[in-house]
């Protein structure tokens, strides 16, 4: 016996048929009647009624804050919290130009004035904190438990990324929020200059990526071709010779007088009888030192040449211990106490030339000092330049979009996931034959299948018929691979490379069997990226 | 011949919420959903208990479950009549458990030739008929989930709404069931080529 009455092609009750059961304010009356509730006259009456109101109302709102936490946990869920991708911060007042941003994607942001509301509405002046981080690339979005489902018109696509930052604002601890009206303008260093990439947001509370605009593309090669106005005049810098400034010679000591008595008149006989005269020490600049202490003058010295006498001056070189000293007689002063005297007035003004040397020295250096600067920023300049020039040749250039929510926003583009794709479904085990796929439903999470590639990441999900096996479409993308993470914070990932169409022909009921492995423990999130990014 | 999707578009969707708020702030604002959905809704029901009357009152009983659980709804990105299609599938297997009736599957000859193409099958007349004997080897639940999707011609996603699974789970679930009926169709047709027709009253049982 049939189990079912089959019609086909049988008429349908007519419209106006149909019409005549259609009655809102009959059902209006039931629904009024359904609703009415004698609770609310008890209530001022019964204490029992009040109390009970009470605690459900209290039960009910402790349920919702978590299902609330729980329901927006559950859309960003990072696998491995601890390892989250980190904000950098900075402090700006009301405006500011972010200017090369310790990262490789954000390049500027741009702030306006009076752009933040605090949680009342209220423009927040002052000083403000922003935070900001990006996901770069698959290990990122993993990392960062990034969703890219983008649902559009009742077909689901997935996002591929060109790159992604989340900015947020603070004061005080605070979060702070974008004015109605406001824009924050990022400027974004990427990895390609293909127009089909948008900006796309993603709204947490509708749970979907949400479309905003196209973003401005600003091609590497017209910024490298763009002079720098603070360094144009520098217009060669590998043929810049410039050194120090030719600065004369600094100002002579004067030498200290002493007399020839103390030399021992014997050892040079060609002074004898001259012991009354004073001699002028050249060859030995600061404090006054006895020749004969320092060695010059030892017994073996010998005199070179015969002092002589030009106008009025003796000149006596005399060779001690292979140096060479000259001995001046001095015939100006007629006592050493007056040739002191006279010392003291050159030297202090020797003191005086020399400052002047000094300083004009100390100017000269911080003026090449400036100079090195900017010869560095220039030699700089040159070199951002060409690798501006080699990035753009492989593709990178600058994209310029705004932001009207803080939050998560990407430059994307559809990758699409049509219904034809087919799915097969996996039993991820470890190494050890353990089954994987279990332990991950149980601990409910989540596996990738990660594109590297694409830049771009899909949760799969259990199958609903087989417990312990997932849901992976079949994109055969080279390079695909499966992460997850178990609740103990360990990464398992999978090659799909190294499975091939055969292993899915010959699989049956389009399962299989792939065998996971464990991660190496890891320090930090950069060591997990190396760790999730090595082939 | 591809499926046609039968469904709203974004902004239609969108407009749609705006109605659904209001009415969650005034049930007297539930009347303009009513209207928009009503003929519907008792069509869909009437296609499976092929009685007026009855229909009549399990449509009713559907708008009234609505307005009542109408805060209970939450805005999915799928049009308001998913959640009415659920609640009445609900209401109609109710009437199916509490009353002996039997249960009818209503289609359009265009469908049947369609879900033929599904399951990759040549356009034959024996073909459908075969086609209409592996409707009766299915479960209530899996003819359910074959009526939305190809005579009701609604979109995965809705479905997945309806049943509040994923909409992959949806497709993986349509994929095997099509699997399951092309078995019984080989099956069907081994069977007659092996051994003569079957004895009226005869039951060919799916493996």
């Amino acid at each position: 016996m049939p189990r079912y009455k089959i019609h086909i092609d049988k008429p349908l009750p007519d419209p106006s048929k149909v019409a005549q059961y259609r009655d809102f304010d009959t059902l209006y009356k039931q629904y009024q009647t359904a609703t009415r509730f004698s609770f609310w006259q008890n209530l001022y009456h019964k204490p029992i009624y009040f109390a009970s109101l009470v605690a459900i109302l209290a039960v009910g709102f402790l349920v919702f804050e978590a299902a609330q936490k729980e329901h927006d946990a559950a859309f960003i869920q990072p696998p491995v919290p601890p390892k989250n991708i980190p904000f950098a911060a900075a402090t700006v007042a009301d405006t500011m130009r972010l200017p090369y941003a310790d990262t490789t994607g954000i390049r500027r942001i741009f702030v306006p004035e009076e752009a933040f509301v605090d949680a009342n509405g209220q423009v927040v002046s002052g000083k403000v904190e922003l935070r900001y981080r990006e996901f770069k690339d698959a290990a990122d979005l993993f990392i960062g438990g990034i969703p890219m489902q983008y649902d559009s018109a009742e077909l689901s696509y997935t996002l591929e990324s060109a790159g992604m930052v989340e900015v947020l604002a603070y004061q005080n601890g605070e979060p702070i929020f974008l004015k109605e009206d406001k824009e924050l303008e990022i400027e974004y260093y990427a990895p390609t200059a293909d127009p089909s990439y948008s900006v796309y947001y993603l709204d947490t509370i509708a749970r979907n990526w949400e479309y905003v605009s196209k973003d401005q593309i600003i091609p590497l090669v017209a910024h490298a071709q763009q002079e720098n106005p603070e360094l144009r005049y520098i217009k060669d810098v590998s043929q810049d010779t410039f050194v120090t400034r030719a600065m004369g010679m600094p100002p002579q000591q004067p030498g200290r007088p002493f007399s020839m008595a103390i030399l021992n008149a014997g050892d040079f006989e060609m002074l004898t009888g001259r012991s009354e005269w004073l001699w002028e020490y050249m060859e030995y600049p600061g404090e006054y030192v006895n020749p004969w202490k320092k060695g010059l003058l030892r017994p073996q010295a010998q005199a070179l040449a015969q002092p002589f006498r030009v106008a009025g001056v003796y000149e006596l070189t005399i060779v001690g211990s292979g140096e060479k000293i000259i001995a001046r007689l001095i015939t100006d002063f007629s006592s050493l106490s007056q040739a002191e005297t006279a010392y003291q007035a050159r030297f202090a003004s020797y003191e005086r030339a020399m400052a002047t040397y000094t300083a004009a020295r100390e100017a000269d250096r911080r003026r090449i000092e400036a100079r090195e600067v900017q010869i560095e920023k220039y030699r700089n300049w040159v070199a951002e330049k060409a690798q501006l020039l080699a990035a753009s040749e492989k593709g990178w250039c600058y994209r310029r979009f705004r932001i009207k929510k803080l939050g998560i926003t990407q430059l994307g583009r559809l990758l699409p996931l049509t219904e034809n794709i087919p799915l097969f479904s996996i039993r991820p085990q470890v190494e050890d034959q353990s089954d994987l796929g279990q332990q991950l439903q149980a601990a409910h999470r989540p596996l990738y299948l990660v594109l590297p590639q694409r830049h771009t990441l899909i949760q799969c999900e259990p199958d609903p018929d087989q417990e312990g096996q997932f849901l992976i479409p079949d994109l055969q993308v080279p390079g695909s691979v499966l992460w997850t993470s178990s609740h103990e914070e360990e990464i398992f990932f999978v090659d799909l490379e190294k499975t091939t169409d055969s292993d899915f022909s010959a699989s049956q009921n389009n399962q299989i069997v792939l065998f996971g492995k464990l991660s190496q423990s890891y320090e930090h999130a950069a060591a997990l990226k190396a760790l999730l990014l090595s082939p | 011949m591809a499926l046609r999707k039968r469904t709203l578009s974004s902004q239609q969707i969108q407009e749609e919420y705006l109605l659904v708020e209001a009415a969650k702030q005034n049930p007297r604002s539930f009347g303009k959903l009513y209207e928009r959905y009503h003929h519907q809704i008792y069509l869909f029901v009437y296609k499976r208990v092929d009685d007026e009357e009855i229909t009549a009152d399990l449509t009713s009983q559907v708008f009234l479950k609505a307005m009542m659980n109408l805060k209970k709804y939450t805005y999915k990105g799928v049009p308001f009549s998913a959640w009415l299609y659920r609640i009445a599938i609900n209401e109609v297997n109710q009437f199916f458990r509490e009353h002996k009736h039997k249960r009818t599957i209503s289609m359009e000859g265009k469908d049947l030739v369609l879900m033929m193409e599904e399951v990759e099958e040549d356009r034959t007349e024996e073909n459908l008929r075969n086609l209409i004997q592996v409707m009766n080897h299915l479960t209530p639940d899996e003819v359910q989930f074959i009526e939305l999707r190809y005579f009701e011609r609604m979109p995965f996603k809705e479905i997945a709404e309806v049943y509040r699974i994923t909409e992959n789970n949806a497709k993986v679930k349509m994929y095997r069931l099509l699997g399951k009926m092309k078995k019984l169709m080989e099956q069907q047709k081994g069977d007659k080529v092996s051994r003569p027709a079957p004895k009226p009253g005869t039951k060919t049982s799916p493996r």
